[in-house]
């Protein structure tokens, strides 16, 4: 059987890229899947803990993670939709009307 | 093996009027005309408002428990419910006229709006981690929405843009957070959480130092505290104004209604954490207020006027003490009342022109008759966000730094006191502009634009004026109910 620190260390490098991926990366809808890892990292730290402890609690989460993920990314995407209509780009560092 | 019976539905009654309520405005708006200036709609949404306080009037001091433990409707959670309802009531009268002259006259507004607070709602009365997660995205996706709605105008999908894209990266760390108390503790319930984070050496556990801090990185990008903040000035911009009102006020009010759940109801703190949140009162404090000095559009001065209010907040937060917690809660909702009053004031045009900078404040007072009752509404919201006494910003600012000063914080309260006067200037600017500058090109954009009576709203921000006058000059009573409250929370 893996051990739960190993399933651990791989969520949290999974989190990382996540994070790096929303800093460094410039196309929206890149980021957004940027984003999405970071959701599946955390579910992948719940399995672990989950499996680790033997309780649903954590299992039960991750169902709720997925959920809420997608309605995030059908508010998120038609977001992304209407703002490419007005603007043609997805590139986030032509968004800048709104400044300091 | 025991299932939900249907006692437990009834600490959730008032959120369960909310939702029906919303359904009701859907279906209102199925069956009716499509003309865009019926009242139906705002007053069916202010009608299921005031039936769900009513209902949490009545649950108050049952202290009832639902769900196998995961719901309750304690003084505590009800008292900030209905600061949440109030606050939807304001927002409902200022946002009428705004989307019948801005072309985003959809009934989907109120129900958003509902569903927002439902969210709320639901994540204050919970106990567990899980709870309060869901409560949070029902609260922030409908925001998303509600920001965007203008979907073509160009700065309000850039607004929504970006609160999107910030909302779910914090989203992110606070789910990661969970997860590593949840690994630590073996638990989501606040309850057992806090109990196992009593135990001597619980702390020597890595997994729950990290997952603190994550927590705080998650709430604190919703109350927009810094180094979390930036979204804040881009997002109040080009959100609609009676969204950014209501953000500011109820979603602010309901990040803290969570803070206080999680961090100061047992959880033993360390000497890390108290230097931790020192710094970052002080930086929310003194970046809010230096920036908003440099602003020229009201919008975004108000943003960043409101991280400065965040920051006072969070000097309770610090302090952490009963007293402190009792005006975290009188001060969350006197800010909603003020935030809202100044931002409902700018959703009214003026001679069919929207408040947008200071030079189109000018000569204000002098417009016309309704210009004239709005300069001295805005007035009053400007003394008392600034904290004049006789308002409700000035009996809030006191009880942060009378509580803070009890518990020796005499450094904080003093750069606090300092970061008053600094809001003088900006505060201050407003209402000068507002009665001694001329107008400047008057009359000129009178036909470009049509403008929707602004009554109703003006109904609004009077009751709202009001309602600071009387917490400025009868604090007692709300100050005891907040007093109750924080006995209900456990410490």
């Amino acid at each position: 059987m893996i051990p739960t620190t190993h399933v651990l260390i791989l969520s949290a490098a999974l989190f990382s890229i996540g994070v790096l991926g929303v800093m460094l990366r410039r196309n929206v809808i890149v980021i957004f899947m940027s984003i999405e890892l970071m959701l599946n990292a955390v579910n992948l730290s719940f399995v672990g803990f989950a499996r680790e402890m033997d309780s649903m609690t954590g299992v039960i989460f991750i169902f709720f993670i997925i959920v809420v993920a997608a309605a995030e990314a059908v508010v998120g995407l038609s977001i992304i939709l209407s703002i490419y209509r007005n603007r043609q780009t997805l590139n986030v560092d032509e968004y800048n009307l709104l400044k300091w | 093996m025991t299932f939900v019976t249907i006692s437990d539905f009834i600490p959730i009654v008032p959120e369960l009027i909310l939702v029906l309520t919303a359904l009701l405005v859907l279906l209102v708006d199925l069956v009716g005309t499509q003309t865009g200036y019926k009242m139906t709609s705002p007053l069916l949404a202010i009608g299921g408002l005031c039936v769900a306080v009513f209902a949490e009037i009545q649950l108050f001091g049952g202290n009832r428990v639902g769900f196998f433990d995961t719901i309750v409707a304690d003084q505590y959670s009800i008292l900030f419910e209905i600061i949440y309802m109030v606050t939807g009531i304001i927002t409902i009268t200022i946002s009428w006229h705004y989307i019948a002259e801005n072309n985003m006259n959809f009934r989907e507004y109120y129900v958003l709006m509902l569903f927002s607070i439902v969210g709320m709602m639901l994540m204050t009365s919970s106990l567990d981690l899980l709870m309060i997660f869901i409560g949070l995205e029902i609260m922030s996706i409908s925001s998303y929405i509600m920001v965007g709605m203008m979907r073509r105008v160009v700065t309000a999908n850039e607004a929504a843009l970006k609160y999107l894209l910030l909302g779910a990266f914090s989203t992110g760390f606070l789910l990661y957070g969970i997860s590593l108390i949840y690994g630590a503790t073996g638990s989501t319930q606040l309850p057992a959480i806090i109990e196992h984070l009593q135990q001597a050496g619980a702390f020597e556990n890595p997994l729950v130092g990290f997952g603190l801090a994550l927590l705080i990185i998650g709430v604190g990008f919703k109350v927009a505290i810094v180094p979390f903040h930036m979204w804040t000035p881009d997002v109040y911009t080009g959100a609609p104004t009676p969204v950014a009102a209501f953000m500011s006020a109820a979603v602010k009010a309901a990040g803290f209604a969570i803070l206080i759940r999680i961090f100061l109801t047992g959880i033993p703190h360390a000497e890390r954490w108290d230097n931790m949140m020192w710094v970052i009162a002080i930086l929310t404090m003194t970046v809010g207020n230096v920036m908003a000095l440099r602003q020229n559009n009201i919008k975004r001065m108000l943003a960043y006027s409101s991280i400065a209010h965040a920051g006072y907040v969070m000097v309770a937060v610090v302090v952490g003490s009963e007293a402190a917690i009792t005006s975290i809660i009188y001060y969350s909702f006197a800010y909603a009342l003020m935030g809202m009053g100044a931002f409902g004031v700018l959703s009214i045009r003026s001679n069919g022109k929207t408040i947008e900078t200071y030079e189109d404040l000018a000569g204000y007072a002098h417009a016309g008759p309704t210009e004239q009752v709005a300069a001295v509404l805005m007035s009053t919201f400007m003394l008392s966000l600034l904290g004049l006494p006789l308002t409700a910003g000035f009996i809030g600012k006191f009880q942060i730094f009378y509580a803070a000063l009890d518990e020796g914080w005499f450094w904080l309260t003093v750069i606090a006191a300092m970061n008053s006067v600094i809001s003088l200037f900006y505060y201050l600017r407003v209402i000068v502009f507002m009665y001694m500058k001329e107008r400047i090109g008057a009359q000129q954009e009178k036909e470009s634009q049509t403008s929707v009576s602004s009554l109703f709203a003006i109904t609004g921000l009077l009751a709202t004026a009001a309602g600071i006058v009387y917490l400025g000059i009868f604090p007692n009573d709300f100050v005891q109910l907040a007093q109750l409250s924080v006995t209900a929370i456990s410490f």
